[in-house]
Protein backbone atom coordinates (compact mmCIF):
# COMPACT_ATOMS: atom_id res chain seq x y z
CA UNK A 1 0.00 0.00 0.00
CA UNK A 2 1.04 3.81 -0.55
CA UNK A 3 2.00 4.86 2.94
CA UNK A 4 1.62 2.39 5.16
CA UNK A 5 -0.70 3.27 7.71
CA UNK A 6 -2.71 1.42 10.12
CA UNK A 7 -5.78 2.27 7.47
CA UNK A 8 -3.83 1.38 4.54
CA UNK A 9 -2.99 -2.00 7.04
CA UNK A 10 -7.06 -2.73 7.83
CA UNK A 11 -8.07 -1.94 4.26
CA UNK A 12 -5.26 -4.83 3.23
CA UNK A 13 -6.70 -7.14 5.80
CA UNK A 14 -10.24 -6.45 4.74
CA UNK A 15 -9.17 -7.40 1.20
CA UNK A 16 -7.59 -10.72 2.61
CA UNK A 17 -10.81 -11.48 4.78
CA UNK A 18 -12.85 -11.42 2.06
CA UNK A 19 -10.63 -13.45 -0.28
CA UNK A 20 -10.41 -16.40 2.54
CA UNK A 21 -14.22 -16.76 2.40
CA UNK A 22 -15.45 -19.47 0.21
CA UNK A 23 -19.20 -19.24 -0.14
CA UNK A 24 -19.27 -18.16 -3.59
CA UNK A 25 -17.13 -20.06 -6.37
CA UNK A 26 -14.45 -18.15 -8.54
CA UNK A 27 -16.51 -17.81 -11.49
CA UNK A 28 -19.41 -15.52 -9.45
CA UNK A 29 -16.57 -13.78 -7.61
CA UNK A 30 -14.72 -12.68 -11.07
CA UNK A 31 -17.48 -11.78 -12.65
CA UNK A 32 -18.59 -9.60 -9.65
CA UNK A 33 -15.13 -7.77 -9.63
CA UNK A 34 -15.08 -7.36 -13.16
CA UNK A 35 -18.33 -5.30 -13.12
CA UNK A 36 -17.25 -3.34 -10.41
CA UNK A 37 -14.13 -2.65 -12.46
CA UNK A 38 -16.07 -1.39 -15.57
CA UNK A 39 -18.28 0.30 -13.73
CA UNK A 40 -15.57 2.74 -11.70
CA UNK A 41 -13.13 2.68 -14.65
CA UNK A 42 -9.88 0.72 -12.62
CA UNK A 43 -7.52 0.50 -15.32
CA UNK A 44 -5.67 -1.84 -13.01
CA UNK A 45 -8.45 -4.47 -12.16
CA UNK A 46 -9.81 -4.41 -15.72
CA UNK A 47 -6.00 -5.54 -16.68
CA UNK A 48 -6.56 -8.88 -14.38
CA UNK A 49 -8.61 -12.00 -14.44
CA UNK A 50 -8.99 -14.36 -11.62
CA UNK A 51 -6.61 -17.44 -12.85
CA UNK A 52 -9.16 -19.88 -11.12
CA UNK A 53 -12.35 -18.32 -12.93
CA UNK A 54 -10.41 -18.75 -16.68
CA UNK A 55 -9.79 -21.98 -15.36
CA UNK A 56 -13.91 -22.39 -14.54
CA UNK A 57 -14.56 -21.27 -18.15
CA UNK A 58 -14.31 -17.36 -18.40
CA UNK A 59 -12.97 -16.16 -21.46
CA UNK A 60 -12.48 -12.96 -23.18
CA UNK A 61 -16.12 -13.31 -24.52
CA UNK A 62 -17.88 -14.13 -21.80
CA UNK A 63 -15.86 -10.65 -20.00
CA UNK A 64 -17.46 -8.13 -22.80
CA UNK A 65 -20.88 -9.59 -22.10
CA UNK A 66 -20.93 -8.14 -18.70
CA UNK A 67 -20.99 -4.62 -19.68
CA UNK A 68 -24.72 -5.73 -21.23
CA UNK A 69 -25.01 -7.95 -19.18
CA UNK A 70 -29.32 -7.82 -19.56
CA UNK A 71 -29.10 -8.95 -23.17
CA UNK A 72 -26.31 -11.89 -23.03
CA UNK A 73 -26.04 -15.20 -23.00
CA UNK A 74 -24.83 -15.09 -19.04
CA UNK A 75 -26.87 -17.41 -17.07
CA UNK A 76 -29.50 -16.97 -15.12
CA UNK A 77 -27.95 -16.67 -11.78
CA UNK A 78 -24.75 -14.60 -12.67
CA UNK A 79 -27.47 -11.88 -14.45
CA UNK A 80 -29.23 -12.36 -10.68
CA UNK A 81 -25.96 -11.53 -9.23
CA UNK A 82 -25.25 -8.35 -10.99
CA UNK A 83 -28.18 -6.86 -10.77
CA UNK A 84 -27.19 -6.98 -6.87
CA UNK A 85 -24.16 -5.91 -8.08
CA UNK A 86 -25.19 -2.69 -9.66
CA UNK A 87 -27.82 -2.05 -6.72
CA UNK A 88 -25.10 -1.86 -4.85
CA UNK A 89 -22.90 0.19 -6.95
CA UNK A 90 -24.89 2.79 -8.37
CA UNK A 91 -28.46 2.73 -6.14
CA UNK A 92 -29.27 0.68 -3.28
CA UNK A 93 -32.09 2.00 -2.59
CA UNK A 94 -33.31 1.06 -5.72
CA UNK A 95 -33.36 -2.52 -5.13
CA UNK A 96 -36.78 -3.79 -4.56
CA UNK A 97 -38.30 -6.95 -3.84
CA UNK A 98 -38.16 -8.27 -6.98
CA UNK A 99 -34.50 -8.72 -6.98
CA UNK A 100 -34.48 -9.26 -3.25
CA UNK A 101 -36.47 -12.35 -4.17
CA UNK A 102 -34.55 -13.55 -7.31
CA UNK A 103 -31.77 -13.41 -5.14
CA UNK A 104 -32.63 -15.22 -2.62
CA UNK A 105 -34.00 -18.02 -4.83
CA UNK A 106 -30.71 -18.44 -6.48
CA UNK A 107 -27.95 -17.95 -3.65
CA UNK A 108 -27.60 -18.90 0.34
CA UNK A 109 -27.95 -15.79 3.06
CA UNK A 110 -24.41 -16.68 3.35
CA UNK A 111 -23.79 -16.12 0.06
CA UNK A 112 -25.60 -12.82 -0.33
CA UNK A 113 -23.73 -11.43 2.42
CA UNK A 114 -19.88 -13.09 0.96
CA UNK A 115 -21.34 -10.80 -2.20
CA UNK A 116 -21.70 -7.66 -0.53
CA UNK A 117 -18.93 -7.84 1.42
CA UNK A 118 -16.89 -8.85 -2.29
CA UNK A 119 -18.69 -5.73 -3.17
CA UNK A 120 -16.57 -3.45 -0.92
CA UNK A 121 -13.62 -5.50 -1.11
CA UNK A 122 -13.55 -5.29 -4.90
CA UNK A 123 -14.50 -1.44 -4.76
CA UNK A 124 -10.95 0.21 -2.58
CA UNK A 125 -10.83 0.87 -6.96
CA UNK A 126 -12.70 3.77 -6.37
CA UNK A 127 -10.08 5.31 -4.31
CA UNK A 128 -7.34 4.65 -6.64
CA UNK A 129 -9.84 5.88 -9.58
CA UNK A 130 -10.63 9.50 -7.40
CA UNK A 131 -7.28 10.38 -7.25
CA UNK A 132 -6.49 8.36 -11.14
CA UNK A 133 -3.76 6.48 -9.97
CA UNK A 134 -4.37 2.93 -10.83
CA UNK A 135 -2.48 2.57 -14.40
CA UNK A 136 -1.39 -0.91 -14.49
CA UNK A 137 2.86 -0.96 -14.30
CA UNK A 138 2.59 -3.82 -17.38
CA UNK A 139 0.76 -4.49 -20.57
CA UNK A 140 -2.15 -6.45 -21.48
CA UNK A 141 -4.25 -9.21 -19.18
CA UNK A 142 -2.18 -10.47 -15.96
CA UNK A 143 -3.05 -13.52 -13.69
CA UNK A 144 -4.80 -12.76 -10.21
CA UNK A 145 -4.55 -15.31 -7.46
CA UNK A 146 -4.91 -15.14 -3.65
CA UNK A 147 -2.54 -17.84 -1.43
CA UNK A 148 -4.03 -19.61 1.77
CA UNK A 149 -4.18 -16.02 4.34
CA UNK A 150 -6.06 -14.37 1.06
CA UNK A 151 -3.08 -12.90 -0.29
CA UNK A 152 -3.02 -10.98 -3.32
CA UNK A 153 -0.57 -12.83 -6.11
CA UNK A 154 -0.22 -11.07 -9.51
CA UNK A 155 1.18 -13.12 -12.59
CA UNK A 156 2.83 -11.07 -15.17
CA UNK A 157 2.71 -13.60 -18.41
CA UNK B 1 -29.56 14.34 -7.25
CA UNK B 2 -32.38 15.70 -5.75
CA UNK B 3 -32.97 15.36 -2.14
CA UNK B 4 -36.71 14.68 -1.09
CA UNK B 5 -38.78 14.55 2.30
CA UNK B 6 -36.89 13.61 5.58
CA UNK B 7 -36.63 9.63 6.68
CA UNK B 8 -35.20 7.85 9.38
CA UNK B 9 -33.82 4.27 8.73
CA UNK B 10 -31.85 3.98 11.45
CA UNK B 11 -34.12 0.37 12.58
CA UNK B 12 -34.41 -0.47 8.99
CA UNK B 13 -30.62 -0.39 8.56
CA UNK B 14 -29.17 -1.98 11.69
CA UNK B 15 -31.10 -5.33 9.91
CA UNK B 16 -28.40 -5.56 7.28
CA UNK B 17 -26.41 -4.85 9.83
CA UNK B 18 -27.23 -7.25 11.66
CA UNK B 19 -27.66 -9.55 8.87
CA UNK B 20 -23.94 -9.16 8.20
CA UNK B 21 -22.30 -9.85 11.64
CA UNK B 22 -24.63 -13.35 11.43
CA UNK B 23 -23.21 -14.56 8.10
CA UNK B 24 -19.72 -13.24 7.87
CA UNK B 25 -18.92 -12.42 11.58
CA UNK B 26 -15.00 -12.04 10.30
CA UNK B 27 -16.16 -10.11 7.03
CA UNK B 28 -18.06 -7.85 9.78
CA UNK B 29 -15.29 -7.48 12.35
CA UNK B 30 -12.66 -6.42 10.16
CA UNK B 31 -14.87 -4.00 8.66
CA UNK B 32 -15.98 -2.27 12.00
CA UNK B 33 -11.98 -2.49 12.54
CA UNK B 34 -11.53 -0.66 8.96
CA UNK B 35 -13.76 2.01 9.66
CA UNK B 36 -12.67 3.05 13.04
CA UNK B 37 -8.63 3.20 11.21
CA UNK B 38 -10.54 5.52 8.34
CA UNK B 39 -11.71 7.96 11.40
CA UNK B 40 -8.58 7.48 13.18
CA UNK B 41 -6.95 8.99 10.43
CA UNK B 42 -8.97 11.43 9.27
CA UNK B 43 -10.39 15.25 10.01
CA UNK B 44 -12.90 14.30 11.66
CA UNK B 45 -15.31 16.74 11.29
CA UNK B 46 -14.90 16.77 7.85
CA UNK B 47 -15.25 13.00 7.39
CA UNK B 48 -18.44 13.51 9.30
CA UNK B 49 -19.88 15.85 7.07
CA UNK B 50 -18.95 13.77 4.41
CA UNK B 51 -20.43 10.47 5.58
CA UNK B 52 -23.95 12.41 6.31
CA UNK B 53 -23.68 14.04 3.15
CA UNK B 54 -22.90 10.55 1.22
CA UNK B 55 -26.23 8.99 3.06
CA UNK B 56 -28.32 12.31 1.83
CA UNK B 57 -27.04 11.14 -1.69
CA UNK B 58 -27.41 7.87 -1.14
CA UNK B 59 -31.50 7.84 0.25
CA UNK B 60 -31.79 11.12 -2.06
CA UNK B 61 -33.52 12.47 1.70
CA UNK B 62 -32.70 15.42 3.51
CA UNK B 63 -32.62 14.32 6.82
CA UNK B 64 -31.42 10.61 6.83
CA UNK B 65 -29.18 9.29 9.20
CA UNK B 66 -26.05 7.51 8.04
CA UNK B 67 -26.20 3.65 9.52
CA UNK B 68 -24.54 3.28 12.81
CA UNK B 69 -21.99 1.06 12.03
CA UNK B 70 -20.00 4.15 10.18
CA UNK B 71 -20.61 6.81 12.85
CA UNK B 72 -17.25 8.12 14.37
CA UNK B 73 -19.17 9.93 17.16
CA UNK B 74 -18.56 13.21 16.00
CA UNK B 75 -20.84 16.21 16.35
CA UNK B 76 -21.58 18.78 14.07
CA UNK B 77 -23.49 22.06 14.96
CA UNK B 78 -26.78 22.17 13.74
CA UNK B 79 -26.88 25.08 11.93
CA UNK B 80 -23.85 23.00 9.54
CA UNK B 81 -25.92 20.38 9.41
CA UNK B 82 -29.03 22.25 8.07
CA UNK B 83 -27.86 23.41 5.42
CA UNK B 84 -25.72 20.47 4.52
CA UNK B 85 -27.60 19.95 0.92
CA UNK B 86 -26.74 22.95 -0.21
CA UNK B 87 -23.19 23.61 1.20
CA UNK B 88 -21.63 24.69 -2.42
CA UNK B 89 -23.79 27.96 -1.75
CA UNK B 90 -24.02 28.13 2.11
CA UNK B 91 -21.32 30.65 4.37
CA UNK B 92 -21.38 27.57 6.81
CA UNK B 93 -18.69 25.88 5.17
CA UNK B 94 -15.27 27.01 4.89
CA UNK B 95 -13.19 26.60 1.55
CA UNK B 96 -11.39 23.33 2.88
CA UNK B 97 -14.45 21.54 3.92
CA UNK B 98 -15.84 22.65 0.54
CA UNK B 99 -13.33 20.79 -1.73
CA UNK B 100 -14.03 17.77 0.81
CA UNK B 101 -17.48 17.44 0.03
CA UNK B 102 -17.01 18.61 -3.31
CA UNK B 103 -14.77 15.29 -3.84
CA UNK B 104 -16.96 13.23 -2.09
CA UNK B 105 -20.28 13.91 -3.83
CA UNK B 106 -17.97 12.84 -6.61
CA UNK B 107 -16.93 9.80 -5.16
CA UNK B 108 -20.41 8.87 -4.78
CA UNK B 109 -22.07 10.05 -7.62
CA UNK B 110 -19.62 8.73 -10.35
CA UNK B 111 -15.74 8.56 -9.39
CA UNK B 112 -14.15 8.71 -12.52
CA UNK B 113 -15.66 11.82 -12.88
CA UNK B 114 -13.55 13.19 -10.37
CA UNK B 115 -11.32 16.21 -11.80
CA UNK B 116 -7.57 16.97 -11.34
CA UNK B 117 -8.71 20.41 -10.61
CA UNK B 118 -10.97 18.66 -7.47
CA UNK B 119 -8.26 17.30 -6.18
CA UNK B 120 -6.31 20.05 -6.59
CA UNK B 121 -8.13 22.37 -4.62
CA UNK B 122 -7.68 19.56 -1.20
CA UNK B 123 -3.31 19.96 -1.64
CA UNK B 124 -4.16 24.15 -0.98
CA UNK B 125 -4.53 22.75 2.71
CA UNK B 126 -3.61 18.95 2.76
CA UNK B 127 -0.93 17.51 2.06
CA UNK B 128 -0.37 13.81 -0.61
CA UNK B 129 -0.93 11.39 2.18
CA UNK B 130 -3.76 13.20 3.99
CA UNK B 131 -5.28 13.18 0.86
CA UNK B 132 -4.90 9.44 -0.15
CA UNK B 133 -6.30 9.25 3.68
CA UNK B 134 -9.31 11.48 2.97
CA UNK B 135 -10.10 9.27 -0.22
CA UNK B 136 -9.77 5.90 1.91
CA UNK B 137 -12.15 6.70 4.21
CA UNK B 138 -14.29 8.08 1.92
CA UNK B 139 -14.56 4.31 0.33
CA UNK B 140 -14.80 2.74 3.43
CA UNK B 141 -17.33 4.69 4.79
CA UNK B 142 -19.39 5.15 1.38
CA UNK B 143 -19.25 1.27 0.77
CA UNK B 144 -19.99 0.03 4.32
CA UNK B 145 -23.47 2.45 3.83
CA UNK B 146 -23.86 1.13 0.29
CA UNK B 147 -23.75 -2.73 1.49
CA UNK B 148 -25.97 -2.80 4.52
CA UNK B 149 -28.23 -0.33 2.61
CA UNK B 150 -28.71 -3.32 0.20
CA UNK B 151 -28.37 -6.62 2.65
CA UNK B 152 -31.37 -4.76 4.68
CA UNK B 153 -33.44 -4.55 1.70
CA UNK B 154 -32.16 -8.01 0.30
CA UNK B 155 -34.57 -9.26 3.46
CA UNK B 156 -34.06 -12.43 4.87
CA UNK B 157 -35.20 -16.06 3.04
CA UNK B 158 -38.68 -17.12 4.37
Amino acid sequence: MFYDTPLDFEIEELARVAMRAQEVDPLLTEVVRLRCAEYHDCRICSSLRIVDAVAEGLDEGMRAEIRNYETSDLDARLKVALRFVDAIIIEPESLGEDLAGEMRAHFTEAQIAEIAYDVVKWSFQKTLVCLRIEQPPWEGPAGLSFDESGETVITVA
Amino acid sequence: MSIGEPIGLTEKQCEGEARLRRLHPEGFAQLKRTIEAAWSQSDREVLELCRRRMAQLLSRRRDVEPIALTGGGVSLPAAKLAELPSWDSSSEFTDDEKAHLAICEQFVTSVREVGDLDVERLRQTRSESEIYAFASALYVLELSERSILALTRVGEST
